[in-house]
């Protein structure tokens, strides 16, 4: 055999692997399911498969995050079998046949940069600051200082809510974000920015309070009432909302998924919500 | 002449020009390289935090939970729990059941909760500050003012439940009420009664317990409802039923043991175990290398609820560490002064050598202690506490155990800036758990290098063969430049396109789930063309003479190849391989949609065809999920300095390898 | 007479349009050494490189003629190099070590040839270079790097590792230009010491070394053999007055 002939017969050993390899793959000799949507859920998905793997260890299990819009539609299209919403469904959603099952409830806290002074805001306020109306932070009783905006990206469902529960709320259907905020890309960015921006002011879920605070943020009392979940259970607290898990149609009674939604809904369940940060269903 | 003399002064300034450039260029990069690896390393090693509690620094060794200080104890943890000192908040978060984990030291460790069997003053006083008067009963629970309208009420309701004292038990019975027996109730003198209709003579405190707080809501399976009774009104009767509660809430928590030695020895051998001593235990406690004393935090900050109000949109959340002590020296005189409302600062503070003064002064605050200005004097709790609500503006120190129940609400939280150490050896050795709220990344570094194993697997053929290929067998042609060509473009294209292009191809096309296996792949087409390039390099730079010296001699070209020009090349070849590590070691954006996020390692249920289609987290995506996955989790950002520490050394280590082996291989030339 | 180890009849070598070699036909024999002199560029090299058939390595080379060697016509479509290549070895100008050690430098070509047992191999290694008058100076670093030797001891490494696959015949291309005095001094004593048990052609263009020894001598002129015969006769006796003026130094 001459080189070439050794070469090519290396290389279609190698090729060959591959193709094998491949062919394992795809007769789904494990049982691997996917589930996948927003990022606000993404760690009580985590905190939860990591708990469910011990009950089920034959089943893999893996979440990805690339938004509430993106887990919705892979559930329609089947390439999740469980997805997650940190948003209510559209109507053509639900038309398409998909359901959404609360499993937690989320509460959206306004963090302001360690250097600011006020500590209470009325959600009027804040809708006005975070739509650029109020500019500087003594038209709220603090210092002569520009209000600088930090908001989140445009995929975003926690932007989406806080939109929806604040802006929208009290400036109306039309009302949009000031352009000039500064844009980050998670829960995790946002604390951070907030934290480390003199005069800044923001907004993120409730489990990430503490983050922020580590990272010297403070957050606001809206009309009062502190961001706390016994404030959310009594509706004192005006910002929050429900996430959800989303499937097509039921889900069938023996099926994987069930086991996964029940166990979420179930005190162990709950406590990983609440380990989270999040709120537990009342 | 005189042009002669101008070009060469020009030519020297030129030549100093340049060097400068060269001096800066080199200059800057060092000082930016230095800068961001210097600051990543630190950070990476050093955590810096801002930390709220509602205690202040520094503590004792040991608790008190009354204002004379009749009680007071030590508290003991198994010495495997990675920490040494604990809050007031925490001891009664992890007895109220409020927290079940270890998660403050990172570990994934449940807590083990131990309590003594026997009813003293210690253990009574302790529960009562944990729980306090006023813990959640029941919903459902009905309420009844007098202990007669409870007898009524419990007689009337099927179902029904209440508590009286155990001197009416008599008249109770009278009234055709079931008392039950049950011995912890006996001894507090109080007598729990049910309606005649469910027939039980008997209940243990635990079930008791459970029925008042609502989570056994009925008798029996699909049977009759459970309606509690409770008083309204603040009785004797009620106070009791408050503290039978609370022993049987702290007896369905704890594992209860029965001497100081049985504690100190349980504790020592329960991974997670907290417990506490009385202070005469100590020396004992002591003895055991398996136990340890934590250090326990106190005593707080309590206002004025005026103090805390909320006016113009300002209210006083929080106090900086530092100016702590300012409040009572006079260096602050109103809140105003540190973001509050404007109210003028009154200290109150325990008279000199009362008990309370003498553990102030033992609390070292950061900017010394100056008894400066004009306080107001007390002696006792009770007179703080007093002083404290007539007193708008008022502030003053007491302790945490003994008044967080009574005066809800008005503790001002302390906050202060800690260093504390990041990345330790446990980070490196433990797995991460509780969506890395706990643990480490042990799993994910394992997984790590397995993935870039598989990308050397398929890279580090196809690369030599290629470049062996391109240099000792094609002949300069279209083929060759054509090769070429896509081989230079290919090193220029942006990560995320190869991540996209992975994707469709390894996960779409070729069906393969994610896992190291996609991940390798995507990576080995990434890394092609850096391998390819310099062992094209290495090949070209090898001697002519030496082919022709190895033919002369009789040898093949394969075997001229392998044994001759190859091993000559191989420093260079090695060299391209582990640019080509490095590389793939730290790309996130091409295995993003191939690789996975799940932290299990992929080898933890054997070795076997699986590991490669499993979801699979490697170090510099670990980085990313962390920002996305930090909720709860308020040491995410330290983790991910410590990750990237981990990452910049290991690029540094293969560097300085790289190094080291060039310089071996090239003595065995020399 | 020694019998005819290497015979050419006529040889033409063109690389691409420029003919090298013309119609050369030379006979040399077994056991002597032959030294093939002439100024640069005369094609005494290309020469050398046609009878261990090296000029196959360079693309656009044609060749005609025959060219025997032990009879047997190198040229004919069948021949088998590999073992062509073993029989007639090659010392090149400048010497070119491996990148290995010694022992590895030595041992290359029996290793290529199949010899894997450890004790063949350091039998053949030390005996190649004893027989190359190199054992005395490395016997105790056969494991150093090679390049760490001196130019001279270097080449008759070079010669050992061609010794070490028991050639026939041993082309020498210049092999001591590049060497000092004393260096060139112990490789001629070398060479005639080898003659005995092998064929030695070498070129040379320093005629007082292929007076000193050679038997046989072939002076070459741009691509023409002009005359060929025993050494003494060459330096002594040219028949052709080209030789003559180049031996007397009438052009170099």
């Amino acid at each position: 055999m001459n080189i070439r002939m050794k070469t090519i017969f290396v290389l279609s050993i190698l090729v060959l692997a591959v193709v094998f390899i491949a062919a394992c793959g795809k007769s789904g000799t494990v049982q691997s399911v996917n589930y996948g949507g927003s990022t606000t859920v993404l760690p009580i998905m985590e905190g939860a498969i990591e708990q469910f793997q011990k009950l089920y260890p034959a089943v893999t299990v893996s979440y990805e995050a690339p938004g509430s819009s993106a887990g919705i539609k892979g559930v329609a299209e089947g390439t999740y079998k469980l997805g997650g919403s940190s948003r209510k469904l559209k109507d053509s959603e639900k038309e398409s046949g998909i359901q959404a099952t609360p499993i937690a409830l989320d509460g959206l806290a306004v963090i302001v940069g360690g250097n600011v002074p006020v500590a209470d805001l009325t959600i009027e306020k804040v809708a006005k600051i975070f739509a650029g109306e109020t500019k500087n932070w003594k038209e709220v009783g603090g210092p002569d200082i520009p209000i600088v905006v930090i908001n989140r990206d445009e995929a975003s469902g926690t932007r989406g809510s806080f939109s929806e529960l604040v802006l929208q709320h009290v400036l109306g259907k039309d009302a949009k974000f000031v352009e000039t905020a500064i844009i980050v890309e998670s829960n995790g960015d946002m604390t951070q920015k907030v934290g480390n921006t003199p005069n800044s002011i923001g907004y993120c879920g409730f489990g990430y309070i503490d983050a922020a605070k580590h990272a010297g943020a403070k957050e606001v009392s809206i009309a009062g009432m502190l961001p706390d979940i016994r404030n959310v259970y009594s509706d004192k607290y005006p910002l929050s909302r429900e996430l959800y898990i989303v499937h097509k149609g039921d889900l069938p009674k023996d099926g994987v998924e069930r086991d996964f939604v029940n166990f979420l809904l179930s005190k162990d369940g709950q406590k990983i919500v609440k380990d989270t940060g999040f709120i537990p269903l009342p | 002449m005189k042009k002669i003399s101008t070009n060469k002064t020009n030519a020297r300034l030129f030549e100093k020009i340049a060097k400068g450039f060269l001096w800066i260029a080199a200059g800057m990069s060092i000082v930016v390289l230095l800068w961001i690896i210097g600051s990543i390393l630190f950070q990476g090693f050093i955590a810096i935090s801002d930390r709220e509690y509602p205690v202040i620094a520094r503590g004792s060794m040991t608790a008190a939970f009354d204002a004379e200080r009749k009680y007071t104890a030590a508290f003991l943890i198994n010495s495997g729990i990675r920490t040494d000192e604990l809050t007031a908040q925490d001891i009664i978060d992890f007895y109220s059941l409020e927290k079940t984990d270890w998660v403050i030291s990172a570990q994934d460790l449940d807590v083990s909760l131990f309590s003594y069997e026997a009813e003293s003053g210690l253990v009574e006083s302790f529960r009562e500050s944990v729980f306090g008067d006023e813990f959640q009963l029941a919903f459902t629970a009905r309420p009844a003012s007098t202990e007669y309208e409870m007898l009524g009420n419990v007689a009337a309701t099927p179902g029904a439940i209440g508590y009286i004292d155990s001197g009416l038990k008599a008249f109770a019975k009278s009234m055709g009420v079931t008392v039950l027996d049950i011995p912890e109730a006996e001894n507090k003198k109080i007598a729990i009664i049910v309606n005649k209709t469910i027939g039980i003579s008997e209940l243990s405190l635990r079930h008791v317990v459970e029925i008042f707080l609502g989570d056994e809501r009925k008798w029996n399976e699909g049977g009759v409802d459970i309606v509690p009774y409770i008083y309204t009104t603040t009785n004797t009767t009620h106070s009791v039923f408050i503290a039978l509660m609370q022993e049987g809430m702290f007896k369905r928590s704890c594992t209860l043991v029965e001497s100081d030695h049985e504690m100190i020895e349980k504790v020592g051998s329960t991974p997670g175990a907290i417990g506490f001593i009385p202070e005469h235990a100590i020396d004992l406690a002591r003895q055991n290398p398996n136990v340890k004393i934590v250090t326990v935090r106190s005593v707080a900050l309590f206002v004025n609820p005026a103090v805390m109000e909320i006016k113009e949109y300002r209210q006083l959340r929080q106090i900086a560490e530092a100016n702590v002590s300012k409040l009572f020296s006079g260096a602050i005189t109103n809140y105003s002064e540190i973001d509050g409302i404007d109210l003028p600062v009154v200290p109150i503070l325990y008279k000199e050598s009362t008990r309370m003064d003498n553990e102030l002064r033992t609390i070292q605050f950061p900017e010394g202690w100056e008894h400066g200005v004009d306080a107001i004097s007390v002696e006792t709790e009770a007179e703080f506490v007093t002083t404290l609500s007539k007193t708008p503006g008022g502030i003053g120190f007491g302790n945490y155990f003994s008044l967080h129940n009574t005066l809800v609400g008005q503790v001002l939280p302390v906050r202060r800036q800690e260093i504390t150490q990041n990345l330790t050896f446990e980070f490196l050795t433990e797995a991460p758990s509780k969506s890395s709220r706990a643990g480490g990344v042990s799993t994910i570094i394992g997984n790590t290098i397995l993935l870039i194993f598989i990308t050397l697997l398929f890279a580090v053929p196809f690369g030599i063969g290629g470049a062996v290929y391109l240099v000792e067998y094609s002949r300069q042609g279209m083929l060759v430049n054509t090769l070429r060509f896509f081989t230079e473009t290919l090193a220029g294209i942006p990560s995320i396109i190869y991540g996209l292009f992975g994707y469709i191809l390894f996960r779409i096309v070729f069906g393969l789930q994610e896992g190291i296996l996609s991940a390798g792949l995507t990576l080995m087409i990434m890394i092609l063309p850096t391998i390819i390039r310099t062992a094209e390099e290495a090949l070209k730079s090898v001697p002519k003479s030496y082919r022709f010296e190895s033919f002369a001699l009789g040898a093949t070209k394969w075997q001229t190849i392998r044994r001759v020009i190859l091993p000559a090349a191989s420093p260079g070849i090695v060299t391209g391989i582990i640019l080509g590590v490095g590389r793939a070691i730290g790309e996130t954006a091409a295995v993003l949609f191939t690789c996975g996020s799940s932290s299990r390692f992929v080898l933890d249920q054997g070795v076997n065809v699986e590991m490669f289609t499993k979801s699979a987290r490697v170090l510099a995506l670990h980085i990313f999920f962390l920002f996305k996955e930090s909720a709860g989790n308020v040491r995410a950002i330290h983790q991910a300095y410590a990750t990237s520490a981990i990452l910049i050394i290991v690029i540094l280590g293969i560097n300085l390898l790289t190094a080291q082996l060039l310089k071996r291989m090239n003595s065995m030339r020399n | 007479m020694n019998d005819t180890k290497i015979s050419t009849q006529n040889l033409n070598l063109f690389y691409g349009d420029v003919q090298a070699l013309q119609d050369i036909s030379f006979d040399m024999n077994e056991h002597s050494v032959t030294a093939l002199i002439g100024p640069s560029g005369c094609g005494k090299s290309t020469f050398l490189r046609v009878i261990n058939r090296m000029n196959d390595l360079i693309d656009s080379v044609k060749i005609t003629g025959t060219v025997l060697y032990n009879g047997n016509n190198i040229y004919e479509g069948s021949f088998d190099v590999i073992a062509l290549r073993k029989s007639i070895g090659m010392v090149f100008q400048k010497p070119n070590p491996f990148p290995m050690s010694i022992y590895d430098n030595v041992a290359y070509g029996p290793r290529i040839h199949g010899i894997r047992k450890k004790d063949e191999l350091d039998s053949i290694v030390e005996k190649s270079i004893r027989q190359a008058a190199l054992w005395d100076e490395v016997s105790d670093r056969l494991n150093t790097p090679a390049l760490g030797l001196s130019g001279g001891q270097q080449q008759r490494l070079c010669i050992a590792r061609v010794l070490a696959v028991e050639p026939d015949v041993i082309l020498m291309d210049e092999p001591t230009s590049a060497l000092d005095p004393i260096s060139t001094a112990k490789i001629e004593d070398l060479i005639n010491e080898l003659k005995q048990m092998y064929t030695i052609i070498i070129v040379t263009h320093n005629m007082q070394q292929a007076g000193r020894i050679s038997d046989v001598t072939g002076f070459f002129l741009n691509g023409v053999l002009v005359e060929t015969g025993p050494t003494k006769d060459i330096f002594f006796n040219p028949k052709e007055k080209r030789t003559e003026d180049y031996i007397s130094g009438r052009f170099g």
